[in-house]
C-alpha cells in the first residue's frame, strides 16, 4: 500500500512539476514568389490567374493589355508580333528577347519568335523584365524580356476548352496531366482556325505538345516537346482610300505561308550539394515552311542550344555561372537567289550577389560572347563579331515592402543572317551592336498591393536597323549600324484591390526615342509610340461571375520606314475590351469582346518614301469569342 | 580568325567557371552530416514527444550509419558560415527534458480565447519576418522547418532552437532567423504568467 502510494505521488509530481508543455503555433506557409531570376531589374508578372481573368486569347494581347509592351502585327493573328520595350521599331523583335522557361528563343533571321506557339491554357505565369539584361540571356536583351513559364504541376487533370466566335474563330484545346509511379507526364492537343477580319486572312495551327518529367532524389530530369503545323495567308497592305472603300479586303489572293515547326528540349537539375545545383539545358528548335510572297520561296532554320550552368552560394553570396552554345542553320530559297548561312554562339558568363546586410544587396556579373558566322548570297562572305557586356547593381530595402535599385546593364546584339544579307556593297557584315542602361526605381509590395515606378537611359552604339533610303547601288534600302542613339523614359505601374472584389491596375509608360545624329538627328524612331496607357478593373460578384474591363491608349507613331518623319503620324487610339466569365465547379465559361466601341485603328503602317502615301494593315473591328472549359479530373 | 586575346579570355573564364567545382567538392561530406542531422533532429523530436519506441528504432538504425561520419568529419559544419545556430540547434536535448517532457496542446493558462490570440499574434509576427530566402528560390529548394523556442512573460525569448530540420540549410537558416527577429516580444505578458514552451512549423512551398 505504501509503495502504491509513494508511486502515485511519484506520478503526479513527474505529471505536473517536471512536465513541459509545448504549445504549437499554427504553421505558417511562406509561397514561392513567381520571380527567380538573378536580375536586379523591374520585373513585373502576369499570372495565369491575372490571364484567365482577362480572358486572353492569345499572348501577343496579353503582353499588350497586362504588360505595357507595344505591338505590331502584320498578320493580325498573334503569331508574327513585334513586341516593342524601351523604344525600338521595325528592329523591335531583334531588341526584346523572349525566353520559355528561361530559355532564349532568337531566330538567325529577323522573323519573331511565335507567340501562338504556347497556348494561354498552359502558362503559368509571364514575367516582364524591363531593361538590358545580357549578361543573364546574351544576345538581344536590349529593351527587355519576356519570359513564358509553361505550367508546372502535375496533379492529375483532364480538362478539355472549345472557344467559338467572330471570323469563324474555333479553337480546341485537350490537355491530360498523370503521374505514373515517380513519372510526371503531360499531353495537350491544341486546334486553331480563324478566318481573319480580312479576306485571305485564314489562319490554322494545330499542335501536340507535352512534357514528362522523372524526378529523383538528387535532380529531376525534363523532357517537353512541341510540334506544330501552322498555315496564314498574308491579305497584305492597303492604300488609304482602300482602307476608306473597305478595310477587311485583302490586295491580293495569293499570299501564304505554312509551315512545320518542332521545338524539343531536356532540362536536367542536379543537385551537387545543399549549395549548388548544376542545371543543363539542351534544345532543338526546326522549321521548314513553304509559301508565296508575290513569288513563291521556301525557308527553313535548324537552332541547337546547349547551356550547362552552375547555381549556388559562397558564404551567403549568391553564384551563377555558366557557358552556352548554339548552332544555327539558316536557309531561305526564292526567284532572286538563295541565301544560307551557318552561325555559332558562344557564351561564357558569371554573375554574384553579395547580400552586404539585412537591407543592401548589390550584384555585379559579365558575359563574353562571339558568332561566326558563314554566309552564302550573292557573296560569300565569313565574319565574326563579338560581344561583351557587365552589369553592376544594388538594391536597397527600406522596408520588408519597400525597394529600391540602381543598375547599370551592359548589352549587345548580333546581325542576323538577312540584315548581314543585305548591305551597302561596302560593308562586309554589321558590327555588334552595344548598349548601356542606367536604371534606377522604387517598388512596394504590400499584400496585393503592387506599385512600380522606373526611370532609364539606354545607350546604343552601332544600333542595328534598316534603312529604308533607295539607293542604285541599294533599291530595296539596306541594313546598317546607326551612329550612337539613346532612349529615356519612365513608366508608373499599380495594382489596387479597393475591396476583396473589385481591383483596378495601370500603367503608364513614356519612351523618348529619337535618332541622335545624322541627317534625321532629333526625328523620332517610327512606330515607336511616346506614350501607351492601360487600365482595368476586375469585379467579382455573385460568388460565380467574374468581369474585366480594360482600355489601352497607344500614342501616336510614325509609320514604319519614315525616319525623316515626314508622313503622317499615325493615331493614337484607344481601344476597349470586355470579358465575363462564369465558374460553377469544374465548369468555366467566358465571354470576350474586343474593341467594344469598334474603334478603327491600324495594327501596322509602311511609308513609302518616293510614292508619299503611307499603307495600311487595319486593325479588326469589334468582336467576340466565348470559351467553355471543363475539368474532367 | 580569333585573336589571342579571345583564346585568353577563354581560359580566364573556363578557370572562373571551373573554380566553383573545385570549391563545391569539398563540401559533398558536409552534405552526408547535414542528412544525418535532420535524422537526428527527427530522434530528438520523437522522444520530446514521448515516442521513445520510433526514437529508439530509428537511433538503432542510424547508430552505425552515423557513427563514422561524425569522427571522420571532425564537426565540419561548425566551420561553414552561419551554422553556429544550427549546430547549436543540433545539440542533443537536454537529458532531464528527453526523459520527461510531454506535448501539451494549450497552454496552461486554460482560457482558449487568450490562447488562440497570443498564438495567433506569434504566428502573423513570424510570417512577417519570414522570406522566401533567394538562394533557396534558385536552387528550387522546399520544405517545412520546425523551430522551438522559450517565451518568458517579459517578452524574452530562449532556447530558440530547430528541432525539424528541412534538410536544407539555407531553408533552416531562414526560419530560425524570422523567429528569432520577433524577439522580445513585448505582447506576451497580457498572455503568460510563466515561462511556455512553443514549437512552430514553417513551411515553404514550392
Amino acid at each position: 500500500m505504501r509503495k502504491l502510494f509513494l508511486f502515485i505521488l511519484f506520478f503526479i509530481l513527474f505529471k505536473n512539476g517536471f512536465a513541459v508543455a509545448v504549445t504549437q503555433i499554427p504553421t505558417v506557409i511562406v509561397k514561392k514568389p513567381k520571380s527567380s531570376t538573378l536580375s536586379l531589374a523591374q520585373k513585373h508578372i502576369i499570372s495565369h490567374d491575372d490571364l484567365i481573368a482577362q480572358g486572353a486569347t492569345n499572348l501577343a494581347s496579353a503582353l499588350q493589355s497586362l504588360g505595357g509592351v507595344q505591338l505590331q502585327d502584320t498578320t493580325g493573328n498573334g503569331s508574327q508580333v513585334l513586341l516593342s520595350m524601351r523604344g525600338f521599331g521595325s528592329n523591335a523583335s531583334s531588341n526584346t528577347l523572349l525566353l520559355v522557361n528561361g530559355i532564349p528563343i532568337t531566330n538567325p533571321d529577323i522573323a519573331p519568335p511565335d507567340l501562338n506557339a504556347i497556348p494561354i491554357e498552359e502558362i503559368e505565369y509571364v514575367e516582364i523584365t524591363a531593361g538590358s539584361e545580357s549578361v543573364l540571356y546574351g544576345d538581344q536583351a536590349v529593351g527587355g524580356i519576356v519570359n513564358v513559364v509553361t505550367r508546372g504541376e502535375y496533379k492529375k487533370d483532364l480538362s478539355v476548352l472549345c472557344a467559338s466566335g467572330s471570323y469563324n474563330q474555333k479553337n480546341c484545346y485537350a490537355s491530360y496531366t498523370d503521374t505514373y509511379r515517380n513519372l510526371q507526364y503531360n499531353v495537350g492537343i491544341y486546334s486553331q482556325h480563324s478566318n481573319g477580319y480580312r479576306e485571305h486572312n485564314d489562319y490554322d495551327q494545330t499542335q501536340l505538345a507535352g512534357t514528362i518529367k522523372y524526378p529523383y532524389s538528387k535532380g529531376s530530369l525534363e523532357f517537353d516537346y512541341r510540334i506544330a503545323k501552322e498555315t496564314m495567308q498574308y491579305p497584305g497592305a492597303l492604300t488609304a482610300e482602300e482602307v476608306h472603300d473597305d478595310p477587311r479586303q485583302a490586295n491580293n489572293h495569293t499570299d501564304f505561308f505554312s509551315d512545320w515547326n518542332g521545338f524539343f528540349l531536356i532540362k536536367q537539375k542536379q543537385i551537387l550539394n545543399n549549395s549548388w545545383n548544376l542545371e543543363t539545358d539542351i534544345m532543338q528548335r526546326d522549321m521548314r515552311g513553304h509559301g508565296v510572297l508575290t513569288s513563291s520561296f521556301t525557308q527553313s532554320r535548324v537552332i541547337n542550344y546547349i547551356q550547362p550552368k552552375l547555381i549556388g552560394t559562397i558564404n551567403n553570396n549568391i553564384v551563377t555561372s555558366g557557358l552556352d552554345f548554339e548552332t544555327d542553320g539558316y536557309r531561305l530559297d526564292t526567284d532572286f537567289g538563295v541565301t544560307k548561312d551557318h552561325l555559332q554562339k558562344y557564351g561564357l558568363f558569371g554573375l554574384i550577389q553579395h547580400p552586404v546586410n539585412e537591407r543592401l544587396k548589390l550584384s555585379i556579373g559579365a558575359r563574353m560572347a562571339e558568332q561566326t558566322s558563314d554566309l552564302e548570297t550573292t557573296s560569300t562572305f565569313d565574319t565574326i563579331n563579338r560581344g561583351f557586356a557587365s552589369n553592376i547593381g544594388s538594391e536597397y530595402w527600406f522596408t520588408q515592402d519597400l525597394k529600391f535599385y540602381l543598375r547599370q546593364a551592359g548589352s549587345f546584339r548580333f546581325p542576323k543572317a538577312d540584315e548581314n544579307a543585305s548591305t551597302l556593297p561596302n560593308v562586309h557584315g554589321l558590327k555588334t551592336q552595344r548598349g548601356n542602361a542606367y536604371e534606377s526605381g522604387l517598388e512596394w509590395n504590400w499584400r496585393e498591393f503592387h506599385t512600380q515606378f522606373e526611370i532609364y537611359q539606354l545607350n546604343l552604339k552601332d544600333e542595328i536597323t534598316f534603312d529604308p533610303t533607295q539607293t542604285p547601288e541599294a533599291p530595296f534600302g539596306t541594313n546598317r549600324n546607326l551612329p550612337p542613339t539613346t532612349r529615356t523614359g519612365f513608366s508608373i505601374s499599380e495594382k489596387y484591390p479597393l475591396n476583396e472584389s473589385i481591383t483596378l491596375n495601370g500603367q503608364y509608360h513614356y519612351v523618348n526615342a529619337r535618332f541622335q545624329s545624322g541627317v534625321n538627328e532629333g526625328n523620332r524612331i517610327p512606330l515607336v509610340s511616346e506614350n501607351i496607357v492601360n487600365a482595368g478593373i476586375n469585379i467579382s460578384f455573385w460568388a460565380h461571375w467574374n468581369i474585366y474591363h480594360e482600355m489601352i491608349f497607344t500614342g501616336n507613331q510614325y509609320p514604319a520606314n519614315d525616319d525623316a518623319n515626314i508622313g503622317k503620324k499615325i493615331g493614337g487610339y484607344t481601344i476597349y475590351n470586355f470579358n465575363i466569365r462564369y465558374v460553377y465547379e469544374k465548369f468555366t465559361a467566358s465571354f470576350r469582346m474586343n474593341n467594344v466601341f469598334n474603334k478603327n485603328y491600324f495594327l501596322y503602317t509602311v511609308f513609302q518614301p518616293f510614292e508619299p502615301f503611307e499603307t495600311f494593315y487595319p486593325a479588326p473591328g469589334r468582336n467576340f469569342l466565348l470559351s467553355l472549359t471543363y475539368q474532367f479530373l | 580568325m580569333k585573336s589571342r586575346y579571345f583564346y585568353l579570355s577563354l581560359l580566364i573564364h573556363s578557370s572562373i567557371f571551373l573554380l566553383p567545382i573545385l570549391i563545391v567538392m569539398p563540401n559533398e561530406q558536409a552534405l552526408d552530416q547535414n542528412v544525418i542531422q535532420s535524422f537526428v533532429l527527427d530522434m530528438d523530436e520523437d522522444l520530446l514527444f514521448k515516442r521513445e519506441d520510433l526514437a529508439k528504432r530509428e537511433r538503432g538504425f542510424l547508430q552505425p550509419l552515423i557513427s563514422p561520419i561524425i569522427k571522420n568529419s571532425n564537426l565540419s559544419l561548425l566551420k561553414k558560415p552561419g551554422h553556429e545556430k544550427l549546430n547549436q540547434s543540433a545539440q542533443p536535448l537536454d537529458p532531464h527534458v528527453l526523459q520527461k517532457a510531454h506535448a501539451v496542446p494549450h497552454l496552461q493558462s486554460g482560457n482558449d480565447k487568450v490562447n488562440r490570440e497570443i498564438l495567433k499574434l506569434l504566428h502573423n509576427q513570424i510570417a512577417l519576418k519570414q522570406k522566401y530566402p533567394d538562394s533557396a528560390l534558385l536552387l528550387n529548394q522546399s520544405g517545412t522547418v520546425t523551430i522551438r523556442f522559450m517565451l518568458y512573460p517579459n517578452g524574452d525569448m530562449n532556447d530558440i532552437r530547430l528541432s525539424k530540420s528541412s534538410g536544407f540549410d539555407i531553408l533552416d537558416t531562414a526560419a530560425l532567423a524570422a523567429v528569432n527577429a520577433i524577439a522580445p516580444f513585448h505582447d506576451a505578458h497580457l498572455y503568460l504568467q510563466k515561462a511556455e514552451l512553443f514549437s512552430v512549423n514553417v513551411t515553404f512551398a514550392s
